[in-house]
């Protein structure tokens, strides 16, 4: 700890940085963790995710009691419990975050299972751009679900984790969204498909009644011998 | 992510509506619902 002094908040410069950026981290997780309440299908929420938020309060009041107590003087072990219970306290949140983006991402899909299930395989593959591709991509998020956050450690990277997997949430709310915009194109499709082998019946059957028509109107002579009376 | 609309999005004195109803998963609930979402399939 190379800066000990104490502002009139009691905190030391870095610890107020360190809470500047837990609230700014808190303000992402919050977005995300009403994003994936809006999302879900059953329209409720996670109570797992408020369990992280009140362990990351928890760890928070820690830091914040023993800096606001004016009976204690500000030595090298409250610092390192307070570094101690802010890191927790990101932790926590950052915990809230993932699982808020694992609800999310199930939920999405849910939603696009919900659409492609109402049309064949054929018209999503011929309609839906890079359908195989996006498609992989979600098998591969969904088994992923909950590995993002099997390090609890907050190490440098766990910004950077988080980052990514919003990205991918995002990729797959744009496949949604993007299916959604193909509705109309699949319905036409299927209508379409509908339509047309019953066209090809009935040309088959005209094509029939005409040429039988032919036949029997043909005289006898112009007939072409089925076998050779020679 | 985009941290200045994350935090519009998180801000304007919004809480989670679904907790306040009473709608929410317990953690063994939201398990289930997990194991349930995770086998919708695709064509």
């Amino acid at each position: 700890m190379t800066d000990a002094s104490v502002g009139r908040s009691g905190f030391t410069e870095e610890e107020a940085a360190r809470l500047a950026a837990l609230s700014q981290l808190y303000s992402e997780a919050k977005s995300l963790i009403l994003y994936a309440e809006e999302v879900d299908p059953d329209a409720r929420s996670n109570l797992q995710i408020i369990k992280e938020l009140r362990d990351a309060f928890d760890h928070l009041m820690r830091a914040i009691s023993v800096r606001f107590d004016a009976s204690r003087s500000p030595v090298d072990d409250d610092q390192a419990y307070c570094s101690n219970n802010l890191s927790k306290a990101e932790g926590h949140v950052y915990r809230a975050a993932f699982d808020a983006l694992d609800g999310a991402l199930l939920s999405l899909r849910v939603k696009i299972a919900e659409v492609t299930s109402q049309y064949p395989l054929e018209a999503l593959s011929q309609v839906v751009p890079d359908y195989w591709r996006l498609k992989r991509d979600l098998e591969r998020l969904s088994t992923q679900v909950a590995e993002h956050r099997a390090g609890k450690d907050v190490g440098r990277q766990i910004s950077a984790t988080l980052d990514r997997y919003v990205e991918d949430v995002t990729q797959v709310k744009c496949f949604y969204d993007e299916l959604l915009g193909c509705a109309p194109l699949l319905d036409e499709y299927v209508a379409k498909a509908k339509r047309e082998p019953l066209g090809n019946d009935h040309r088959l059957f005209w094509v029939s009644v005409m040429a039988a028509t032919i036949g029997a109107l043909a005289p006898p002579t112009q007939r072409i011998p089925l076998v050779n009376s020679s | 992510m985009d941290r200045e609309k994350a935090a519009l999005y998180a801000d304007r004195n919004r809480g989670s509506v679904r907790l306040n109803a009473g709608h929410y998963f317990t953690v063994k609930e939201y398990a289930e619902h997990i194991r349930n979402m995770q086998a919708a399939r695709l064509p």
